[in-house]
């Protein structure tokens, strides 16, 4: 296994149900993170103990999202983009999307 | 005694989305890493955080600091309350960082609730209120 470096490790508790967790390591060079760097931005239902959306930059698929957690554990949605701050951007936005409707 | 105690302190969302997006292009940058203190939790608003934290979610950390108990069942018994409904506010207090759960191998695996950290209190920053008075229109 490779040795990971945590870069960034925040979290943030927005409410009784949600929290958000945002990581990113330094890697080795490898397949699947060609970049070395991976990312992983979660929003966790902590009331039902599941991720409600994650978005990760795992090759083969680049940066993606997993949104229709936790029925859909496999699909993916790529995002349009291979810039991180932007993926971070999009993550936010379907938090607060996430959100709005559900309150 | 020496307080240590547990941060809770306030950002929206906009802000905690802006900073996470500034560290986010430092550490890319710079290759150093940036951690969260361990001793603070950071909270989207002064309401949420108060209608999450009951007196019974302060007991159970409380309890949890002074008593150490081995198992959910346990720590159950110390507070007289229903199991199922301890073991539901650990959850969520696991959940959002207060608490973590250990492996303990007392004849069969049972989870042992502790704190993230030894802390001793809970100190709630609530966020400052600034505002202005602007002359021009008071003036007038």
């Amino acid at each position: 296994m490779t040795k990971a470096n945590l870069l960034l490790n925040s979290a943030f508790n927005i409410s009784e149900r949600y929290r958000v967790e945002l990581k990113v390591f330094e890697v080795s060079l490898n397949q699947k993170y060609p970049e070395g760097v991976k990312a992983r931005f979660i929003l966790i239902d902590v009331l039902n103990k599941v991720p409600r959306l994650i978005v990760d930059n795992h090759a083969p698929f680049g940066f993606h999202v997993h949104a229709n957690l936790p029925k859909e554990k496999n699909k993916r949605l790529r995002l349009e983009t291979s810039n991180y701050l932007e993926a971070l951007l999009k993550f936010w936005d379907l938090v607060k999307e996430i959100l709005s409707y559900e309150n | 005694m020496k307080i240590r105690p547990l941060k809770i302190t306030f950002e929206s969302i906009d802000d905690f989305s802006a900073r996470s997006r500034k560290e986010l292009k430092e550490v890319l940058k710079n290759r150093k890493p940036i951690a969260q203190p361990k001793d603070t939790l950071i909270w989207a608003s002064v309401e949420s955080y108060q209608q999450f934290m009951s007196d019974q979610k302060y007991t159970i950390i409380a309890t949890i600091h002074k008593y150490n108990p081995t198992s959910i069942y346990q720590l159950a018994k110390m507070l007289n309350r229903a199991q199922q409904n301890v073991a539901r506010d650990c959850e969520l207090l696991a959940g959002h960082g207060f608490i973590k759960f250990e492996e303990t191998e007392n004849g069969r695996k049972t989870k042992a609730p502790r704190l993230i950290f030894n802390y001793n209190a809970i100190e709630v920053h609530l966020p400052s209120v600034t505002y202005k008075v602007e002359f021009e229109k008071k003036a007038a």
